[in-house]
């Protein structure tokens, strides 16, 4: 999961970066509204946290150019304003939620789950793929033989493969979405990860879910996949 | 209009149709009196006019009877003397002839005519005649000292009520000695009628009349009046706090309306003044407090989120502290904004040496700018004693000094200058720092304005409003001119 965080206070945006590191986001930061745009519009972002006040470009201008654009991420208003104005302004250029400062982490948590979740056209909060079940509130991933730990990048992977259950995922997509690098070089650090996490999900059940696409990419999915 | 009886009773409105009714009815009062009292004594007078002229013209038409008679008997030789009028057998019988042939006159219509003898003796009387007895003693006496004597004399006549009548005693004299006496009265119904009603007129209609239309007009014209001040109140009513943007209507005359309606709107402006005074400063204070808030908030919920070592806490307590202390210097920033703008009429001014007070905060100004290798070139054109608040004054020269040395890049020069003049004494800051774009400019005086240069730099955008606000208390103005790359000039102009 990735988050474009678009937010000129220098300690604002630090500790939502390691806040939601810490949850397992991929985070990006841009300072103002210009360079927020210039990325927003070069990789593809699951959500995108956007401050109002912003130099060089307002958030609401932000909001609209990136709309503009055709890009159909949800977009998270983040504000000093608590006007009912703003608040309107914002949601007509097209962010979907919008949140006042000061606000509490975890509520800035529970609204991009719940914009994620709306993203992926689910209502149930959790994740389920045959007997694997992921809570993104709790942070817990179950199968019928118990509680399987991850660490945060390999939950953070699980949830994105989960996300796109049924469908084929490239490396690309995973390192866009889950790292906050562009790890295009170094796909053995996603084959790696997808090890550890065949490790921890699949060796002590009878069903393996987790396939591998050969030369595409990574498929999480019920049975064996198609092809 | 009238819903309760006790308010009714103390407003204007009563007291004013109560006043108005007042001297309106002793106008009428006066006037009816007047009138009266006037119109009696002219029926009185004409009415006395006609019993003197009747009863000279009975006395004259007596007079001439006798006068033939007297020829006569002269013819017949009689002597003159017997001819006195005085206790004359004679003379009883010429009256009681003229009574009978002459009484029936219509000159004496309605005159009731009686003659006595010198002795208020009756001898003759006309058939209307009411009294039929002597005169009284009292009646003589009068005679005897005024000659004729009107009087009001009610009778008792014989069939009906009694009668109100007029009465002359008329005495004719005979040389000097009263010959005999005539008394002529004439009813006063015409007089009494007349007089009767106009009493009903005056005392019961008019009295009617004037009570109604007067409430009636006194209505009118208290509502005349009072409606300017009605919609006022109406006005007035609807302005909360909320909605002091209404204004009372000022009507064209030049009344104590308008003037109550000028004052009143004037003390609007003042109040209205205050209060956006003190939303600015809650709203700026929430509106500032907000990002230092969600820092804490933010910094501090992430950090519990799980166990975490010494030194990460140490970190986020650091960066909390910086917060914490950001938002002391917002509020007694906004506090000082606060308390100047509220000082601004009884900011206490004394002489003061603006060239001295210049150089001295200068001095301490010099040791920050001597960190960045900044130079500070100062020069005054003259003497400069501007009444002014010198701690006041002292705050805008170092928030300006503070400023430029902010903002000039090491190896800058900082030239102050002071210039007096004929009515106003100008002091210059000028910078050689990175300047002010123009679309800024208008903005750098508004609280909490930080230049996209200075975003993220020290400062909070309250020195400039703080400088601009002391200056403006002072009756003075600021100004700044700035050109991006070449520096900015700052300058406080302040009346002598």
């Amino acid at each position: 999961m990735r988050i474009l965080v678009i937010e000129d206070e220098k300690k604002v945006a630090e500790f939502i970066r390691r806040g939601l590191r810490e949850e397992g986001y991929a985070v990006d930061l841009a300072r103002d509204g210009d360079e927020g745009l210039d990325m927003a519009e070069g990789a593809e972002y699951d959500l995108v946290l956007l401050d109002i006040m912003l130099p060089k470009k307002d958030g609401f201008r932000v909001c609209e150019a990136v709309r503009s654009k055709g890009l159909d991420m949800p977009i998270l208003m983040l504000t000093a304003r608590d006007d009912v104005k703003d608040k309107v302004r914002g949601l007509d250029a097209g962010a979907d939620d919008y949140l006042t400062k000061p606000f509490a982490f975890e509520e800035l948590l529970a609204r991009i789950r719940a914009l994620v979740r709306k993203r992926y056209q689910r209502t149930d909060a959790r994740l389920k793929v045959a007997d694997l079940v992921l809570d993104p509130v709790m942070h817990r991933v179950t199968r019928n033989t118990g509680e399987i730990r991850l660490t945060a990048k390999e939950y953070a992977l699980l949830e994105y493969l989960m996300l796109n259950a049924g469908t084929v995922v490239t490396r690309t997509m995973i390192s866009e979405h889950v790292w906050d690098i562009n790890f295009d070089t170094f796909t053995n650090v996603i084959d790696v990860y997808i090890s550890y996490l065949r490790k921890k999900i699949d060796r002590d059940s009878e069903t393996r879910l987790i396939h591998t696409i050969k030369g595409r990419g990574y498929m999480v999915k019920e049975g064996t996949p198609d092809d | 209009m009238i819903s309760k009886g006790s308010t009714f009773f103390r407003s204007i409105r009563f007291r004013f149709l109560a006043w108005y009714g007042l001297i309106l009815a002793a106008t009428f009062i006066l006037f009816s009196v007047v009138l009266f009292v006037d119109l009696r004594r002219t029926l009185y007078d004409k009415l006395d006019d006609v019993l003197l002229s009747r009863a000279e013209g009975v006395a004259q038409s007596i007079n001439t009877y006798w006068e033939t008679e007297k020829v006569e008997g002269l013819r017949r030789g009689a002597k003159s003397s017997l001819f006195s009028k005085i206790n004359n057998a004679n003379f009883v019988k010429i009256a009681n002839r003229w009574v009978d042939e002459r009484s029936d006159d219509p000159e004496l219509v309605d005159i009731m005519v009686q003659i006595y003898t010198h002795e208020g003796r009756l001898i003759a009387y006309s058939r209307t005649a009411p009294f039929k007895v002597r005169l009284s003693e009292r009646s003589l006496e009068r005679i005897r000292k005024k000659g004729a004597v009107y009087q009001n004399r009610s009778v008792k006549l014989t069939s009906g009520p009694s009668q109100d009548l007029r009465t002359l005693i008329y005495p004719v004299l005979e040389g000097k000695a009263v010959s005999y006496i005539v008394e002529v009265a004439s009813p006063l119904t015409h007089v009494s009628n007349a007089l009767d009603r106009l009493r009903f007129l005056l005392f019961l209609l008019l009295p009617a009349t004037v009570i109604i239309t007067g409430l009636l007009a006194g209505e009118f014209l208290a509502s005349i009046t009072l409606k300017p001040l009605k919609d006022m109140i109406a006005t007035v009513q609807d302005i909360t706090a909320e909605r002091l943007d209404q204004r009372l209507h000022v009507p064209a005359s030049k009344d104590e309306i308008r003037q109550l309606a000028d004052t009143f709107n004037e003390m609007l402006d003042k109040i209205a003044e205050s209060i956006a005074s003190q939303r600015r400063f809650i709203h700026d204070l929430s509106h500032e407090m907000r990002t230092p808030l969600t820092i804490l908030r933010g910094e501090l919920d992430v950090a519990l989120k799980r166990d975490r070592s010494p030194d990460q806490y140490r970190e986020t307590l650091q960066s909390n502290l910086e917060e914490i202390e950001k938002i002391s210097r917002i509020l007694d920033g906004l506090l000082v904004l606060a308390r100047i703008e509220n000082e601004e009429q009884t900011l206490e001014k004394e002489p003061c040496d603006l060239v001295g007070l210049v150089r001295d905060t200068l001095a301490d100004i010099e040791v920050l700018a001597g960190q960045k290798a900044i130079e500070v070139d100062f020069r005054s054109e003259g003497e400069a004693v501007v009444p002014v608040n010198r701690e006041k004054m002292r705050r805008v020269l170092i928030n300006l000094f503070d400023n430029a040395v902010k903002y000039t890049a090491p190896g800058g020069l900082i030239t102050v200058v002071v210039s007096p003049g004929h009515e106003a004494v100008d002091i210059a800051v000028r910078d050689t720092g990175a300047g002010i774009p123009g679309d800024e400019l208008p903005h750098i005086f508004e609280r909490f304005y930080r230049s996209e240069g200075s975003r993220n730099g020290r400062g909070f955008g309250l020195g400039l409003s703080i400088a601009r606000t002391i200056v403006l208390a002072h009756k003075g103005t600021i100004t700044c001119e700035s050109t991006p790359g070449r520096g900015t000039t700052f300058t406080v102009t302040l009346p002598v």
